[in-house]
């Protein structure tokens, strides 16, 4: 392997990685923060890349699709919020279900299994073609465009969860996780605060779909399968190397990092020929297998040395 | 002022009726700190579950302060009525600080809207607060519930409770799991913060003790009815041994 084609795989992970992040900001949302694991946001996935994908094809500007995606995105977490809440059917059983209706929404959006739109549509043409202009290689300019598209939402995603966690209702949500009883009895309403939080962590996963739909220049109904273990598999490596004390904004951003350390190692695999692409999925299941893993094997560590120095 | 009446709450599974509470009427004065014992099964938990809004009664109705709260639920109904239960851990969010646990109790009542959680000025009040029970949790504020001791997170669990002075005050043998030293401490800042804003206050117990020597109306519950309801000299004459000759008449 080459240093310009091991520099190239780092280049295309870090923009995958920052695109990929907000997905496993909403891993972390549902299953960190309000502990319930939401499977939603498969289906939620494959819905804004859906979305996306049909507006341009329709003619439709790159903006409108960064609006119309994640209000997608969140309609379909306020679908699963309210069966879970309002109808009392388990938070798993509601995602799946809404996820298994996606499917045929998204199939019915697009017209068909698979939909693409011209390059030159996308978010990230305007981008390249400036640091084309400014006399950028064509290809590393389209990996440039990613990576600057990635860090631009990635920063705004964060920046608004790290405000809205830092106010009294951010905080009356991330109680509603914790010790949804002591909510109550504090007097927060706490089906509404699921509520929220599945709408929001949805309409981010819905814009990461649109995202990765224009990156990967097409959508199609299978575009979602995988990225709840991606994002978790990102969601569990960045925890391992999150500071003990990390605040908020901290864990968030160690998310990213997480991202963006998943797509290096599956490139590098990749890349490296090690494995055929083929193997992307169990690659994704060992290594978040592995993150999940890495805790246990460390408190046993530290167990063992504990005793030898008795 | 607290009035209950005629509260009946019968569970009913399809196949038998269980009548827990029969139509028991209360009446609690503003102020007044009221202790309740009685044996298992005597409807003390049902009670508090009926107040506190977390089960509806058959029958009966129940009025703080004039107001009508049987329609609201537990959440609408915090704003008036606030707990502290045997579980130590059902106080606290343990991910959270001492002073986020602190923050949301603070704004119970008031609207959660897009404000900071938390203002310098609420730091140095919880910090102020906290300092008054000499145990060092004002240095703590900064650091997860998940570390308190049992003791400790009742503690903070009293004050989060009383931080906006509540109409009704509801402790559920909120002492029972701790330690008896620990227990004396805890129910020593009781008496302290529900005399201080002169706190309308139910308390369950199992310690007999406890139960005469704190308060000013002591009422026995047996099998879903007052079995006694006795206050000022009368409750100061009881002993615990009388009163565990009441339980087994």
């Amino acid at each position: 392997m080459t240093v310009d084609i091991f520099l190239t795989s780092i280049y295309g992970s870090l923009g995958q990685g920052l695109l990929y992040a907000p997905v496993a900001i909403g891993v972390f949302m549902s299953l960190r923060i309000m502990k319930k694991p939401d499977l939603t946001i498969e289906g939620t996935f494959a819905f804004g890349a859906a979305l996306a994908m049909t507006m341009l094809y329709g003619g439709a500007h790159f903006l409108t699709t960064l609006i119309v995606a994640p209000i997608g995105g969140a309609a379909a977490g306020l679908a699963t919020a309210l069966i879970h809440t309002k109808l009392k059917i388990d938070g798993i059983i509601s995602g799946l279900l809404v996820t298994m209706a996606l499917f045929s929404v998204s199939l019915f959006v697009m017209g068909g299994s698979t939909i693409s739109a011209p390059l030159d549509s996308f978010i990230f043409a305007p981008i390249r073609g400036q640091l084309v202009a400014w006399g950028i290689l064509p290809f590393h300019a389209l990996l440039w465009s990613y990576i600057i598209v990635g860090m631009i939402t990635l920063i705004a995603v964060i920046a608004i969860l790290f405000f809205l966690y830092s106010t009294a209702f951010g905080l009356s949500i991330r109680a509603t996780g914790d010790n949804e009883y002591m909510a109550r009895s504090n007097g927060v309403n706490t089906d509404s605060r699921k509520i929220s939080s599945l709408v929001i962590s949805n309409a981010i996963t819905g814009l990461a779909g649109a995202l990765v739909a224009q990156q990967q220049s097409g959508a199609n109904v299978n575009t979602g399968t995988g990225v709840l273990v991606i994002g978790l598999a990102s969601l569990v490596i960045g925890e391992i190397i999150t500071p003990k004390s990390g605040s908020m904004l901290m864990r968030l951003l160690f998310i990213a990092l997480g991202s963006f350390i998943y797509f290096s190692c599956i490139s590098l695999v990749i890349v490296s020929g090690v494995l055929s692409p083929d193997w992307t999925r169990l690659l994704t299941a060992v290594f978040a297998l592995g993150a999940l893993c890495i805790p246990k094997l460390r408190q046993m560590f530290f167990k063992k040395r504990i005793e030898v120095a008795k | 002022m607290i009035a209950l009446k005629d509260i009946s709450k019968i569970f009913d599974n399809g196949l038998e009726k269980n009548h827990v509470l029969k139509s028991l009427s209360l009446s609690i004065p503003e102020g007044q700190f009221v202790t309740v014992i009685g044996s298992n099964g005597a409807g003390k938990s049902t009670l508090f579950n009926v107040i506190s809004g977390n089960l509806r009664p058959t029958s009966g109705s129940i009025v703080i302060d004039g107001k009508d709260v049987l329609r609201k639920s537990r959440s609408a109904r915090a704003a008036v009525v606030a707990c502290v239960f045997q579980d130590p851990n059902s106080g606290v969010c343990p991910e959270l600080t001492i002073a986020e646990n602190m923050a949301l109790a603070y704004s119970r009542g008031k609207l959660r809207g897009l404000q900071w959680a938390i203002r310098k000025k609420d730091i140095a009040f919880f910090k102020e607060r906290l300092a008054e029970f000499d145990l060092g949790l004002e240095h703590m504020l900064r650091k997860k519930a998940s570390l308190l001791s049992g003791g400790q997170r009742q503690v903070v669990t009293l004050l989060m409770a009383t931080l906006q002075r509540p109409k009704l005050l509801l402790l559920d043998e909120h002492t029972a799991a701790l330690d008896p030293r620990i227990a004396k401490q805890v129910m020593g800042i009781t008496k302290k913060l529900v005399e201080e804003q002169k706190i309308t206050t139910i308390m369950i117990s199992h310690n007999m003790g406890d139960a005469i020597a704190y308060g000013d109306r002591l009422i026995m519950l047996s099998g879903g009815e007052i079995a006694l309801d006795v206050s000022g000299n009368e409750k100061q004459a009881l002993t615990p041994a009388e009163l565990i000759t009441r339980f087994e008449s």
